[in-house]
């Protein structure tokens, strides 16, 4: 065996090896979840029927934020487990409210009234408050626990088994 | 009587065009909570302006493929872009604004993220390559040049010299 072939051939690869190795540990086209371990940021909306809603005002109790749109299917999947865990757990001190992404008031009114909602809808001039929170597509759903901080952020539907999971973490 | 009248109407009552048009009502009622203040004071509209271009050029639209917010036509890229240029004209740096989407959308929202210490190892292997390839050169022509010099260094054969006498006399015209 020629040793210093190898050497050399060692020297060449081993640096590319163990960068490809690091990359298959990120995926720079992931969506971020930089936002996961920080302050969540405070937002004062309207909701569809012209409340105003401060989210600084639900500090103190857990929180879970769901950005969505009526066009969104995925949200319509989502939207029973939603239904489910406003049911269970807004009585043990969990606020559930809903960021309304790119989409019109009539048809989110029309969905809501057809399916339901336990938990206020809000309206997003100008997509800031889903820009602040990194929104890329929906559904989105932030949970916070009740110091304001973000302790998980979902992105596609949320599980039944995550949602609750979550939700017991932050009780 | 009449004619004041008709100017407060005009001046109070809001056209039936601008009742249709509820953006502009709906948008002062929403905010958002900025992790810090502008660094700088408001700029004039030139300096906004081709910094807002800069930043819709530079910054990747969340929902696309390979596209600039300025580039795309989705909704998204729109409400990004305009995001931008009320930041810029708040006050806040472009770096403050990159960061600001870097730090929600992660580096790869920056069409060229800047490059990081790990992926300079990259070129290592490469320079290792290019240093090899010029010392295999290098050494191949001192190599080369060390024959040529060897081949003119002859020495006689001592054996033979009276032959060589012989020749160089005759050629020297000699007997």
């Amino acid at each position: 065996m020629n040793w210093k072939v190898l050497a050399a051939g060692l020297v060449i690869s081993a640096p590319l090896v163990a960068i490809l190795a690091a990359g298959f540990g990120r995926d720079p086209k992931l969506r971020s979840n930089a936002l996961e371990g920080t302050q969540a940021p405070m937002f004062d909306l309207q909701t569809l029927d012209g409340k105003a809603f401060s989210l600084e005002g639900a500090r103190g109790q857990p929180t879970v934020v769901n950005f969505w749109s009526t066009w969104c299917q995925p949200c319509k999947i989502e939207h029973p487990v939603l239904m489910q865990a406003a049911r269970a757990y807004g009585p043990l001190g969990v606020n559930f409210v809903a960021v309304l992404y790119q989409d019109e008031t009539s048809k989110a009114r029309a969905y809501l009234k057809q399916s339901g909602s336990h938990w206020p809808t809000l309206e997003d001039p100008g997509g800031r408050t889903a820009i602040a929170y990194g929104v890329a597509g929906v559904p989105e759903t932030f949970f916070i626990d009740a110091d304001g901080t973000i302790v998980r952020k979902v992105s596609g539907p949320v599980s039944q088994e995550v949602m609750v999971s979550t939700l017991e973490q932050m009780l | 009587m009449i004619p004041v009248l008709m100017f407060s109407f005009l001046v109070f009552v809001q056209p039936i065009w601008a009742l249709d048009d509820t953006t502009d009502i709906v948008e002062e009622l929403g905010s958002v909570e900025m992790p810090e203040s502008p660094l700088e004071s408001p700029p004039d509209p030139a300096t906004a302006a081709a910094r807002t271009e800069r930043l819709q050029t530079n910054l990747r639209c969340p929902v696309c493929q390979g596209l600039s917010v300025s580039d795309s036509p989705s909704d998204a890229a729109r409400a990004m872009g305009d995001r931008i240029e009320e930041l810029v004209l708040e006050g806040y740096t472009e770096t403050q604004i990159t960061n600001y989407f870097v730090d929600r959308y992660g580096a790869w929202v920056e069409l060229e993220p800047p490059r990081e210490d790990h992926q300079t190892l990259f070129w290592a292997p490469v320079a290792a390559v290019a240093v090899g390839l010029i010392g295999i050169v290098v050494f191949g022509a001192r190599r080369r040049e060390g024959n040529q010099e060897a081949v003119h260094q002859y020495t006689p054969d001592p054996s033979l010299a009276p032959w060589r006498a012989r020749i160089m006399t005759e050629l020297d015209g000699g007997p």
